[in-house]
């Protein structure tokens, strides 16, 4: 490998001479609209109807009047973060003609220190170099390098332009990303064309970091694993005192490191289903030390450098290739995962709950019936007897029908209130009165004595057994129709979901689709 | 061996009734064992130097050591009447295996826990401050140990930055005392014999910290087991009382039924019984023993309009027994005793028969004691043998099940008292 110095201008001179040239996105931008307005049409379309039967009240309406709102929400939703994109594309065109690299990594990673050494590196080979923050939404002018320490001090994100053409972009850490800077955090590496992953030595890749790269690296950005602080200090107690003597880790040892780090770094992106290409070997290196002897270009080689501005050109190389399609990519970044990924996370787990709450209630109102019946049937029936009596004496069917007739009404309306609770079904009363059903003869059995005009003994018996028969029936058939009612509006309801979720799942292959497309070089 | 197996089942039982206490259980059979050295394991993240402590502490190198993830597996080691136990760190691995094993060693094997933190890192993230939390949680409780414990203090520039750590930290753990150690130091001490080294290392320090945990640890764990004991104990006592008002309303609902099933057959059969006194109680000759003559047929003759009377008093009868059958749900007759004939399929066709009842039929079955009472008997033997009777039966038996089970599980865990612990 070439001596680190050496290196370091190759790095600024390719920075210099790169020209960054973005495709122009229109096709892909036309295509990309295309399909939004087929997909928010398709939503309008599918939104759940209601069924009069479904009450209001029933929870089954309410978690579908949720669900309705949330769609409305979300297509509200994409209006709003497709304008709040504006302070990100305003940051990315006044970054146009540079390559951005997010520093990414924990507090303690050393972010800040390897920045400002870069800085130093870069303004001692006569570039220019400027520090920035990023304040309302805005790039602001900030004085100085930036702070480093062992504790929390990044609050903003903050960056540096080394040259013409690199910009080093650094947010707050990891796990100190307080509510109010996370969406802001979120927004800015938006606008980053590549990852350095910036891990400690102490405990080198704790890739569950890589977890929070999920979006960066799904959209295919490369991700080059940088080892801060692989350095070691060795004691000595000399003249009884201690003497510290600080120096690199050992070329073994970081490859230890390293190899551990690339080992397990493969694992995970596997796991998060990310391209294994996007990851570029790690490297190890130590500030500190660089620093401590002085910045030489031997320091610089020893400290890590020199590989590290190897890697800096490859991953510039393919951070360029990226970028060339960034317009267009940040168009789809946005129907990716604002819109679409939105409607999955927020429609999907509900769609598929009130699915199979759906069919629950329609098996227990299968399971119900007989039990509605049952209720109703016990009811009414024994209340035969004493009615038939009443109605003995004038022996009128009219008064005694009628009688049956509220009886059942009123036991019936009792006992779907009480078991199908939240149901609006149409009316339980039998269309035709029972009086109508009589068969024609059957009444009362009246007996006299010969000859007498009075009456001696009146029976009932034959008409109990019909009247009997006829209250099961009819008692049978409105239960049945009730619950029919209950099932048309669940169907109803549990089509719509259906249907809702399939469209969705046809959305999505078509936005695959322009993604491959574009990436591919197609468009 | 015998102790062993009977407090198996009986942990068993208990588990049975209490699943939820699958962890406390355990912990509470390791805390009974008897002869168990303390154990002292070392948790925190990956790489922090934990396993380079522990064999400084043990002073044998027991654990292999290397700057990367090493430990996979917990393991451990008996040496001085202490079982040290070395867990691999937090948070490198894809799929929390990793932590999942560290966890277990933290909290059900070990009774002091170091918890370790390289210095050169800085304050504790926020992964490592949840755990410490809940670590000092725990200890409050079960009077478990942690000591907090800074590691590789030797990779610090000067004092001045170890002390700003330190202050930090303070901030981070409300003043938890910590232990400054490292392991280079002091190897480097005890090999080359460099004195100041070996002072400055820290490790005597925190083995007589140590010590002092490890001579604390017996009574620390009769105070936990007893702790555990209890709470247990109360859980079980709970559920006893849960299921054994469960059974009690089921019980009482049973009665209940019975009770309004024989109120509403009772006085049926009384209301029954005076229609047909007075039905009966016509004077003059019985003409329903007259029969019909072919000259008679078609008249209507004192013989025929007795007998329809007699049979419409007798219907009414039943109809009205019949109401209150159907009322409490009595009127088919039990599975294994029904025929082909549906029409005949039915309780009172079943008491009553399909014979013509003539006056003294009616007279014996409905208004004398003797008739009234096999009355009484036999819809009472069917409505107990109806589909919802014999399904309240079945439930109150479960619930009684569930309620020997919690006794057994209570009596079971009663068994398993803590010992004390040989001195």
């Amino acid at each position: 490998m070439m001596p680190a110095d050496r290196l370091e201008r190759q790095l600024i001179e390719v920075l210099d001479a790169i020209v960054l040239r973005p495709h122009d996105p229109g096709a892909a931008q036309a295509r990309m609209g295309r399909w939004f307005n087929a997909l928010t049409q398709a939503m309008q379309s599918h939104r759940l109807q209601g069924h009069a039967a479904l009450g209001g009240a029933h929870p089954l309406a309410q978690q579908r009047e949720l669900l309705n709102a949330g769609l409305s929400s979300c297509m509200a939703a994409w209006e709003r973060q497709w304008h709040s994109l504006a302070p990100v594309q305003a940051l990315a065109r006044s970054f146009e003609d540079h390559v951005m690299l997010l520093v990414f990594g924990k507090f303690n990673a050393g972010k800040s220190s390897l920045c400002n050494l870069l800085a130093e590196r870069f303004a001692a080979h006569g570039c220019s170099v400027h520090f920035f923050r990023l304040s309302g939404g805005r790039v602001e002018d900030a004085i100085g390098p930036l702070p480093e320490g062992a504790t929390e001090t990044t609050a903003c994100v903050q960056g540096v332009v080394l040259g013409e053409r690199l910009v080093l972009l650094d947010t707050p850490g990891l796990h100190s990303v307080t509510p109010e800077n996370a969406e802001l955090t979120q927004r800015f590496t938006d606008s980053a064309d590549g990852v350095l992953w910036l891990t400690s030595s102490t405990s080198p890749g704790q890739v569950q970091e890589l977890g929070e790269l999920a979006r960066e690296l799904h959209r295919h950005k490369p991700l080059l694993p940088v080892i801060t602080r692989s350095d070691v200090i060795d004691e000595d107690e000399v003249d009884g005192e201690i003497v510290k003597r600080l120096r690199n880790k050992s070329g073994a040892n970081r490859r230890l490191q390293q190899g551990d780090v690339q080992a397990r770094a493969q694992q995970k992106l596997q796991s998060m289903g990310v391209a294994p290409a996007l990851l570029k070997p790690a490297v190890s290196l130590s500030a500190h030390v660089v620093r401590a002897q002085g910045q030489t270009p031997q320091a610089l080689s020893e400290g890590g450098f020199g590989q590290l501005y190897v890697s800096l050109l490859e991953i510039v190389e393919a951070a360029r290739n990226y970028k060339q399609r960034k317009p267009a990519e940040v168009l789809l970044h946005h129907l990716e995962e604002t819109v679409l990924h939105s409607l999955e996370q927020q429609l999907c787990p509900g769609l598929a709950l009130l699915g199979r709450e759906i069919l629950l209630e329609q098996e227990r109102l299968h399971s119900l019936e007989p039990r509605l019946v049952q209720q109703v049937l016990r009811q009414v029936l024994p209340q035969l007897p004493a009615l038939l009596q009443r109605w003995e004496a004038t022996q009128h069917l009219d008064g005694l029908c009628a009688d049956i007739d509220a009886v059942m009404h009123s036991a019936l309306g009792g006992a779907v209130a009480e078991l199908l609770d939240g149901y609006a079904c149409a009316s339980v009363q039998p269309p035709e009165p029972l009086r109508s059903c009589l068969p024609a003869g059957l009444g009362y059995e009246v007996f006299y004595a010969d000859p007498a005009p009075a009456p001696m003994f009146v029976g009932h018996a034959s008409l109990h057994a019909a009247l009997q028969d006829l209250v099961r029936e009819r008692i049978a058939r409105q239960c049945a129709l009730a619950l029919a009612c209950c099932h048309a509006a669940l169907d109803q309801v549990g089509t719509g979901v259906r249907s809702l979720e399939d469209c969705l799942l046809r959305q999505r292959a078509p936005l695959l689709q322009i993604r491959d497309d574009l990436r591919a070089g197609a468009l | 061996m015998t102790h062993s197996r009977h407090r198996q089942d009986a942990e068993l039982q208990v588990l049975c009734a209490l699943p939820g206490r699958a962890h406390d259980l355990a912990r509470l059979g390791l805390l009974a064992a008897p002869g168990r050295a303390p154990v002292v394991s070392v948790i925190g993240k990956y790489n922090h130097g934990k396993s380079r402590l522990l064999n400084e502490l043990m002073g044998r190198p027991a654990f292999s050591v290397a700057d990367r993830r090493e430990t996979l597996v917990p393991s451990a080691q008996l040496h001085a009447g202490v079982c040290w136990l070395d867990a691999p760190g937090l948070d490198a691995d894809v799929d929390a295996a990793d932590d999942d094993h560290a966890l277990q060693a933290a909290w059900l094997k070990s009774d002091i826990r170091l918890f370790v933190h390289a210095a050169k890192e800085g304050e504790l993230d926020a992964g490592e401050r949840r755990l410490l939390a809940a670590l000092r949680c725990d200890a409050q409780r079960s009077q478990r140990q942690t000591l907090l414990v800074l590691t590789q203090v030797d990779q610090l520039v000067d004092e001045a930055q170890q002390q700003k750590v330190m202050q930090a930290i303070a901030l981070q753990t409300e003043a938890m005392p910590l232990h400054a150690v490292s392991s280079t130091r002091y190897r480097q001490g005890v090999e080359a014999g460099k004195r100041l080294l070996l002072e400055r290392s820290g490790i005597p320090a925190l083995q007589l910290a140590l010590k002092r945990a490890v001579d604390g640890v017996p009574a620390a764990r009769r105070h936990e087991a007893g702790l555990l004991f209890n709470e247990i104990q109360a859980e079980l006592r709970a559920l006893q009382a849960a299921r054994q008002s469960a059974l009690q309303v089921l019980c009482g609902e049973q009665a209940g039924q019975r009770l309004r099933f024989d109120a509403d057959l009772m006085a049926v059969l009384d209301k029954v019984a005076e229609s047909m006194v007075a039905v009966l109680a016509v004077p003059g000759a019985d003409h329903s023993l007259t029969p019909d003559s072919l000259a008679t047929q078609f008249k209507i003759t004192p013989g025929k309009l007795e007998r329809n009377r007699l049979q419409v008093a007798y219907s009414k009868a039943c109809i009205e027994i019949n109401a209150v059958l159907l009322k409490h749900g009595a009127t088919e007759l039990p599975l294994a005793q029904q025929t082909s004939v549906r029409s005949l399929d039915s309780v009172m066709v079943a008491v009553m028969g399909v014979y013509v009842k003539y006056r003294r039929d009616l007279s014996e079955i409905f208004c004398q004691a003797p008739g009234r009472e096999r009355l009484l008997r036999e819809f009472s033997r069917y409505y107990e043998a109806s589909m919802d009777r014999v399904a309240l039966v079945r439930s109150v038996t479960d619930a009684g099940q569930a309620l020997r089970a919690a006794d057994q599980a209570l009596a079971a865990h009663a068994r398993c008292a803590p010992f004390r612990e040989a001195p």
